[in-house]
């Protein structure tokens, strides 16, 4: 078990060597640091259930403070396990399409789990470049479902 | 005071004990799936126990909250925060100013409570603010939450208020304070099995002998067509020793009803208030809890106990809550 | 006059529950015995009582365990509930209560009583002839607000459940699965075959009762034209 004074020190340098991702297994815990983040993005970040992770500061890692126009590969991941819906209907008109643009709140998909649906928002200005999974397929926690690349 | 919704989250309705009273016209109990972590928020925060919380469902809201809210957070762990930064379960929280709450990754469990100072001030439908969402009345405008809602909050117990002051006493200039005492409200669970204790219902003779072996041996898998009305089980199926002719009978929270496919299910908050199907066993109430905070492709066993045991086990707990009451009552005075 | 061999039986059910089982059965005399003992239970509410739930041969006495000062709640209950049983007078002639329901019948609100009157070889207007002229006890009411458990109907009318239920049955709906007939109070999913719609709530949140049924009561059905239909549904 990874105890909470070692975590601190593990934070403490990671912060001072301003390192970028950094991850850690003993037996059955599992820490996960990643500052390459936008916030909004943040909440569908890699994180299996079971698995501990720390949850980044509000405070903006370093990198993020230049205004560069960058083109990272990103992707829009499930916020929970349950199935992943292209459209409102089978065969019908998907919400998004290749190479389509969108904006943070665009709709891209709907995620179901117990008869509840939730909009899957894209969180990122940007393009669609991959559309990772298939109407009706069953998504784990995490998983990438469209690959984009942000302006 | 008010609360703004800037996102809804998955499933967020506005709960209490239920409706009680109006089975008999068949309006459903509904009220909060997990009643033990529903009370426990209310509890800490100087509220009675049975003050109308918000159930929170595995993808939780973006609530803008006002300073001076004092609020409570139990259940499941859905990764709260406040502006940024992870706030604890089972602790009072005071804000010192305006703050966002926002939840993240679904750590454990399923549902999470959200109890106010005060309580929400939506109207008493038949002596209840649960939200009976298949009938559209009751909580909020008889619905789940959306953005843009506005939820009015009532007015602080003089409980709350001694709560408030003993944070403010602490002197924490952020903008939050917690309470440096918690109560544990939450189980951790092992999604590879969860035992739920149970006792024999109306027909659990009329069973096979090998369903009955198999009931108590094999891991049912819960799945995801699961949700407030009952949680459905796949594995083995069950068996009678001949047909039954059933006519509608009494269920409650906990009834286990065997429909012809076989397949368990367990009648839990939103179930309808009388069924057809043979009932083989039921969940002690202490259980409920265990229940209502898997997700699917959970797993469990089912155990059996004597329904004095269960009794018993009831018991224990309503002397615990009362613990819990009385140890704020000495913490307020 | 009672008839029936059973001895009405009490049982615990779960932690905060008492069965009173008066038969086994759907029959008009156990519901009778049923009704005598909630109307019982209506004027006489036992401490620590939460409420009760009737169904078709038992009522359910769901109570706060907390009330009863004791270590085994069930005893006391289980002890008040045998001696209400002893004073109640189950002999007593039942005052009819009819309640008559409005009903439009075929169209676009009966979209199946064609396929009633074919599969039972009558015509359409002999369904509606049969199904109004029936008189309906209501035994219970359950499933939800206000949808009644109704008896009695002819079985010249009967029809199995659909297939494939619908998704949507309106409110207000009538219907007749097997050999039971009802109205759908609220908007849900549902496999009977409509043979009409009525104008009038069946349950009103802002009425008193909130139930436009109750157990015990005799309901008949009859028809109305769609005109009339417009005109009741204006003046609600």
């Amino acid at each position: 078990m990874i105890n909470i004074e070692d975590i601190e020190k593990i934070i403490q340098v990671v912060d001072k060597f301003n390192v970028s991702h950094f991850e850690f297994q003993q037996e059955n815990s599992k820490i996960i640091i990643d500052n390459n983040k936008i916030s909004e993005v943040s909440i569908n970040e890699i994180s299996k259930i079971g698995t501990k992770v720390l949850e980044p500061k509000a405070e903006k890692a370093p990198n993020e403070e230049v205004e560069e126009e960058t083109t990272e590969k990103q992707y829009i991941k499930a916020s929970f396990a349950g199935t992943f819906y292209s459209g409102k209907e089978e065969g019908g008109p998907s919400f998004v399409n290749l190479y389509e643009d969108v904006e943070n709140d665009t709709v891209v998909g709907l995620l179901e789990v117990m008869k509840l649906f939730n909009e899957i928002e894209a969180g990122v200005q940007g393009t669609i470049i991959d559309i990772l999974v298939k109407h009706g397929e069953f998504v784990e926690y995490g998983q990438p479902l469209f690959e984009i690349k942000s302006k | 005071m008010s609360i703004s919704v800037l996102s809804p989250g998955l499933l967020t309705t506005i709960q209490d004990f239920g409706r009680n009273g109006y089975q008999k016209y068949g309006v459903i109990v509904s009220g909060a799936m997990d009643t033990y972590a529903m009370r426990l928020s209310n509890i800490m925060i100087g509220n009675e126990e049975n003050e109308s919380v918000l159930e929170i469902t595995l993808l939780g809201p973006t609530l803008k909250l006002e300073k001076g809210t004092l609020f409570s957070i139990t259940g499941g762990d859905l990764s709260p925060t406040i502006n940024g930064k992870n706030i604890p379960r089972g602790k009072p929280v005071y804000l010192n100013k305006d703050c966002i709450l926002k939840f993240g990754s679904c750590k454990t469990g399923c549902r999470s409570y959200f109890a106010v100072a005060g309580g929400f001030d939506v109207p008493n439908v038949m002596e209840s603010k649960s939200t009976y969402l298949r009938a559209e009345f009751g909580g909020f405008n008889g619905r789940a939450l959306q953005k843009n809602d506005i939820l009015s909050i009532g007015v602080k117990s003089s409980k709350s208020a001694k709560i408030i002051k003993k944070l403010e006493d602490i002197k924490e200039k952020s903008d939050f304070i917690v309470s440096s005492w918690y109560m544990r409200n939450f189980m951790r669970q092992n999604p590879e099995n969860t035992i739920i204790r149970v006792f024999e219902d109306r027909q659990f003779h009329n069973v096979s002998e090998e369903s009955i072996n198999k009931f108590f041996s094999s891991k049912f898998n819960v799945d995801t067509r699961s949700d407030r009305m009952g949680y459905r089980l796949a594995g083995e199926k069950i068996e009678f020793k001949e047909k039954l002719e059933m006519i509608s009978e009494e269920v409650s929270v906990g009834t286990i009803q065997i429909p012809p496919d076989g397949n368990p299910i367990i009648l839990l908050a939103d179930r309808q208030t009388a069924g057809g199907y043979p009932k083989i066993a039921h969940v002690a109430s202490v259980d409920i809890q265990k229940i209502v905070q898997l997700k699917p492709n959970d797993k469990i066993t089912f155990k059996k106990i004597t329904l004095k045991e269960a009794e018993r086990l009831y018991f224990q707990r309503e002397k615990d809550i009362l613990k819990l009451k009385k140890s704020i009552n000495i913490i307020t005075i | 006059m009672e008839k029936s061999k059973f001895k009405t039986e009490i049982s615990q059910i779960s932690e905060t529950s008492a069965l009173i089982e008066f038969g086994k059965e759907i029959s008009e005399d156990i519901n009778k015995k049923v009704r005598t003992f909630c109307a019982y239970l209506d004027e006489h509410p036992f401490y620590g009582m939460v409420e009760y739930v009737p169904a078709f041969a038992s009522v359910s006495a769901v109570y706060n365990p907390l009330k009863m000062n004791s270590e085994s709640p069930y005893e006391v209950v289980k002890s008040i509930l045998e001696d209400m049983l002893s004073k109640l007078d189950f002999s007593s002639v039942d005052e009819e209560h009819i309640v008559e329901i409005p009903v439009c019948y075929g169209g676009e609100f009966g979209p199946d009583i064609e396929h009633v009157a074919e599969i039972n070889n009558i015509t359409v207007d002999e369904v509606i002839k049969i199904h109004s002229e029936g008189k309906y006890l209501v035994y219970m009411i359950g499933f939800s607000p206000g949808f009644p458990y109704i008896g009695g109907m002819s079985e010249k009318i009967a029809a199995p459940r659909r297939e494939s239920p619908r998704i949507v049955i309106p409110a207000g709906s009538v219907g007749i699965a097997g050999m039971q007939t009802g109205v759908y109070p609220i908007e849900t999913p549902g496999g009977w075959q409509l043979i009409g719609r009525t104008p009038t709530k069946m349950f009103n949140l802002d009425g008193n009762p909130q139930s436009l049924l109750k157990s015990g009561d005799i309901a008949k059905f009859y028809p109305i034209s769609y005109e009339e239909y417009l005109e009741l549904e204006e003046e609600k």
